[in-house]
């Protein structure tokens, strides 16, 4: 799967709950996390709908900011995954 | 310090043998006449009864009153120990435990997505419901907050073994909020029981509002979107003392599909039992000094 393609369909789950707008800036925004845009249901939404579009299986383990606090972390994490399995 | 029948079975082996041996109902019923003699005795189980008396002073006859108000301390100390009854009486719950409802547990779990099962926070034995349904088979789990984990397993003895236990979040981190709800949707994805009891809030949004005597209090939002993200069939269970001096777990038809629906169809059924039984709740006092949650 292109990068373009990936970014277009994490945009697209994370525009339904509104914060994610165009820019470099907005792509760095920590969304998940304590007082962040979304709170621990959203992420679980994000976390189910990641799997389900992309096919993927994310392990407890990888449930950490690193891996899905901000759009830029979700498109490498998610591409990450892709491409090891 | 004051020790029960119950509490010194947990010290001395010798004793938990002879506890065995007491019928449960005969323990129950001594639990309401120590109750009766307590609030003679102790200022600390009149200070208990305080708040229900305040609250339901004009609601029932003084007759009624007085022996809702013995209910109610009873079941305050019944609640205290019920761990340790379980840890006592565990391989005979049909002497003391019994089940309504269970065919809609049964056809809910047919469908193959988990079932949740919800409690009113704070009320009756809820936390009966998942060792009494592990024991029959089901594979079970309850959610709850983190305070004192160890504690809350050791005092059930060995849940683990039977199937069920908790998981827990911990207050003020995201990442392990979000891996629990996580670890709960793998559960569901088993076909597993999930045992929650939502908090009860001084505030909230109106469509979560539950209205009883002349008071509002609000139906803990985040959990039932959970409910609503994971789709799973939404059972309500509460479980309370009966006359006989057993304890009956009623499980309720599901709910119906969205946030909403399901939160106003939850706060019905949660204020029959709260209008019919208010002597099993443990938030009257909560309620009274207008605390956040309760």
């Amino acid at each position: 799967m292109q990068r373009k393609q990936l970014e277009e369909g994490i945009g697209r789950i994370l525009s339904k709950y509104g914060t994610v707008e165009a820019g470099e800036d907005s792509r760095k925004l920590v969304l998940l996390t304590e007082g962040g845009a979304f709170d621990s249901v959203t992420a679980l939404e994000v976390i189910l709908k990641l799997e389900k579009q992309f096919n993927i299986v994310i392990r407890d383990d990888e449930v950490c900011a690193e891996n899905l606090a901000s759009f830029d972390a979700i498109a490498r994490f998610v591409q990450a995954k892709l491409l090891n399995g | 310090m004051r020790l029960t029948l119950l509490q010194m079975s947990q010290l001395l082996p010798g004793l938990l043998v002879l506890t065995r041996a007491v019928p449960p109902r005969w323990y129950f019923k001594w639990s309401l006449r120590s109750a009766s003699m307590a609030r003679y005795v102790y200022p600390h189980a009149r200070r208990q009864a305080q708040p229900f008396l305040d609250l339901f002073g004009d609601r029932f006859e003084p007759a009624e009153l007085k022996k809702r108000a013995l209910d109610h301390l009873t079941y305050r100390r019944m609640y205290k120990e019920i761990a340790l009854a379980w840890r006592s009486w565990e391989d005979r719950p049909e002497d003391w435990v019994s089940i309504a409802g269970e065919q809609h547990l049964t056809e809910a779990l047919a469908a193959g997505k988990g079932v949740f099962l919800v409690s009113g926070h704070n009320y009756g034995f809820s936390r009966l419901i998942p060792p009494v349904l592990a024991r029959k088979g089901y594979q079970v789990q309850r959610g709850g907050n983190g305070k004192k984990p160890s504690e809350r397993e050791g005092r059930w003895g060995k849940n683990y073994e039977l199937g069920w236990h908790y998981f827990y979040y911990q207050e003020g981190d995201y990442w392990h909020r979000v891996k629990m709800l996580r670890t709960l949707h793998r559960a569901l994805d088993r076909n597993a029981v999930i045992h929650i009891s939502p908090l009860n809030y001084r505030n909230g949004r109106p469509e979560m509002a539950v209205d009883f005597w002349r008071r509002k209090f609000y139906l803990d939002d985040k959990w039932f979107r959970v409910m609503e993200v994971c789709q799973a069939p939404i059972l309500p269970c509460f479980a309370v003392g009966t006359a006989g001096g057993t304890i009956k777990i009623q499980i309720h038809p599901p709910l119906p599909a969205g946030r909403e629906a399901m939160a106003s169809q939850f706060g019905k059924v949660f204020l029959t039992y709260l209008q019919d039984h208010p002597e099993y709740a443990r938030f009257w006092g909560a309620m009274l000094k207008e605390r956040p949650w309760w």
